[in-house]
């Protein structure tokens, strides 16, 4: 049965949205207890540090703080940043969760990307590959795999490099923004590559940017906001601008000149439009979709329109389907 | 001295067994719930499974306080600590109290490395680079309360209270302007706090009102073995802390009389039926 989760909570405080820390908090776990009244199967939030926003820096912590606040929900760190994290810390974390949620935590990892992050941690952004690859042994082969126990492990990426890593090392696969045919083609990798006896059996998930609305006006709204985030997030990097842009594309010179080709990962549109989208998606032989229904800056009570919205219109269909 | 809280403390508890004990603790008036080891030595104690612990235990209970007992190891995660302990304290409402658990040997390079995790929420130096950044969100406390184990040096580099064991000297901390924590340390099987109240409740409580009073604390932290039953809790919270916050003249008559409550008028707990 295909499972579909909702994501992605960053708990950012950002100019499009200036609440307190405290409200984004208590938020987060009123929209998990909300997902879950859903039906969802997965809750997964964001991580970064050292940004103005406070975009959370502690997943395995506000994981925890979920998966207390919850029955079944299985919830996410997708993606935590894993070479920033000592990899006997994420055991003990995982340990503390799996005694009262077990099974319930899938740690969601990848290398990341912004250069403050690592330098502020000790580390060049150069080394990540190395020490991705040196944490991830340590956690499913080596002396922290038993603290680690059934903790699900979802490796986030679109390189042909990670994808082989993620079927060495048997882990499952997060795909990030990919279409069918780009689904196929990374499934293929991952695939060629997987270990005989993974620790566990390995699945395949994929996150889409959704909106769900009848109303074109609203629709035009949200690919606006889309736009203003995808903008903002072109600048996240402090001083430098990211060229932010569609895996495989040649990035453009320039911020504004990104921005459409970031809307293309996006499935807007009525939920008969919608639900066509994403079951070209799931009939690729996904295990889970992951819909993206939280985009920065947005008002809560948009997003549980949405989850509701999608729970009710969307889902049932796609769940026929897997 | 009146208004001594009680606080519990469970080295060695899984996080689900510490969820369970939140969940009383907050219910029967328990001022706080204290994650880890102040020893540094049982199981579970590790600052990311403290504070992962403390996370969970947050979105389970509304009033108590939620203590860390932190080690603070190696240099390089010091600034995921100061992360993760901020995270907690945004989820919880501004619950958290931190309690630092020195190491047997460097404590002077151990008490630089605690200032600088305190310092993260406000200036982290990037290494080899004179750019500063901070750890954000911060805590939601404009400063977190503080206490350090059994270690007045260091206490006082770090502008902190301290955690003293019961019978194991310290007896300075009534001279000691800041928060003195006293810790009493019991082995309570199920129903151990049943059994020692029932050996003389009036007697132990004012004896341990005493101790607390000749340390200077304000606090008195019950630091007991895993396996604690909610009977337990509701003794502490109906006997135990009523007493520890009444006056001289009031301390006796109050923890009879709370004794009294639980042991002998279950029948006006609640209406027939």
């Amino acid at each position: 049965m295909l499972s579909v989760g909702v994501c992605s909570w960053s708990m950012q405080s950002t100019y499009m949205r200036p609440r307190s820390h405290g409200e984004l908090y208590r938020e987060t776990l009123r929209q998990a207890q909300f997902a879950e009244s859903l039906g969802y199967d997965s809750f997964s939030m964001g991580e970064h540090h050292f940004a103005y926003d406070g975009y959370c820096p502690s997943l395995v912590a506000m994981a925890s703080h979920l998966l207390a606040g919850t029955t079944e929900l299985q919830v996410g760190s997708g993606i935590m940043i894993l070479p920033l994290h000592d990899p006997e810390r994420v055991s003990e974390g995982v340990a503390a969760m799996s005694s009262f949620a077990p099974g319930r935590f899938r740690l969601g990892i990848a290398g990341g990307w912004r250069e403050v992050e690592y330098l502020a941690s000790g580390l060049e952004l150069e080394d990540r590959g190395r020490v991705f690859e040196e944490y991830l042994d340590a956690l499913v082969d080596g002396e922290y795999a038993d603290r680690l126990g059934d903790a699900e492990i979802f490796i986030g990426g679109a390189a042909p490099s990670v994808l082989r890593r993620a079927g060495r090392y048997g882990c499952s696969l997060l795909l990030a923004y990919a279409g069918p045919d780009e689904a196929r083609e990374r499934r293929a990798i991952w695939e060629q590559h997987l270990r005989p006896e993974p620790r566990q059996q390995p699945k395949i998930a994929t996150i889409r940017d959704v909106w769900v609305d009848r109303d074109p006006q609203r629709l035009d709204w949200v690919r606006a906001r889309m736009a203003e985030m995808w903008r903002f997030y072109a600048r996240f990097d402090d001083a430098k601008v990211k060229e932010h842009h569609v895996p495989g594309e040649t990035p453009k010179e320039g911020v504004e000149a990104n921005i459409p080709s970031m809307m293309k990962f996006g499935t807007l549109g009525t939920p008969d439009e919608v639900l066509q989208e994403l079951s070209e998606i799931v009939q690729t032989g996904v295990d889970e979709i992951v819909l993206r229904v939280r985009f920065d800056g947005i008002e809560p009570h948009y997003v549980d329109e949405q989850m509701q919205l999608l729970a009710d219109e969307v889902v049932p269909g796609l769940r026929k389907l897997g | 001295m009146s208004g001594l809280r009680l606080s519990l403390a469970l080295p060695g508890a899984s996080a689900a067994e510490l969820l369970e004990v939140g969940r009383w603790a907050d219910h029967w008036n328990i001022a706080g719930l204290w994650v880890g080891d102040p020893r540094g030595a049982a199981e579970n104690r590790s600052d990311s499974y403290v504070t992962a612990t403390a996370a969970a235990v947050s979105a389970v209970t509304a009033d108590i306080r939620l203590g860390l007992f932190l080690a603070v190891g190696r240099e390089k995660q010091i600034v995921r600590i100061a992360e993760d302990v901020a995270v907690v304290d945004q989820a919880s409402g501004g619950r958290v109290e931190l309690a630092f658990v020195p190491p047997a040997q460097k404590r002077e390079a151990w008490t630089s490395d605690v200032a600088r995790l305190l310092r993260a929420w406000n200036a982290w130096e990037i290494p080899s680079s004179d750019e500063i950044v901070a750890v954000i969100p911060g805590p939601a406390q404009p400063t977190l309360p503080r206490v350090v184990v059994d270690d007045g040096a260091a206490a006082d580099a770090l502008g902190a209270g301290r955690i003293i064991f019961d019978g194991g000297g310290g007896g300075d901390a009534g001279l000691v302007p800041r928060r003195t924590v006293l810790a009493v340390e019991g082995s309570f099987a199920s129903d151990g706090v049943m059994d020692w109240l029932a050996a003389g409740a009036t007697e132990r409580v004012a004896g341990l009102r005493d101790r607390a009073r000749s340390a200077g604390a304000q606090e008195v932290l019950l630091v007991v073995e895993p396996g604690l039953s909610e009977r337990d809790v509701k003794a502490l919270g109906t006997v135990v802390v009523p007493a520890l916050r009444a006056s001289d003249r009031d301390v006796r008559h109050i923890a009879e009389d709370g004794w009294a409550w639980l042991t002998k008028k279950a029948h006006l707990h609640a209406p027939p039926g």
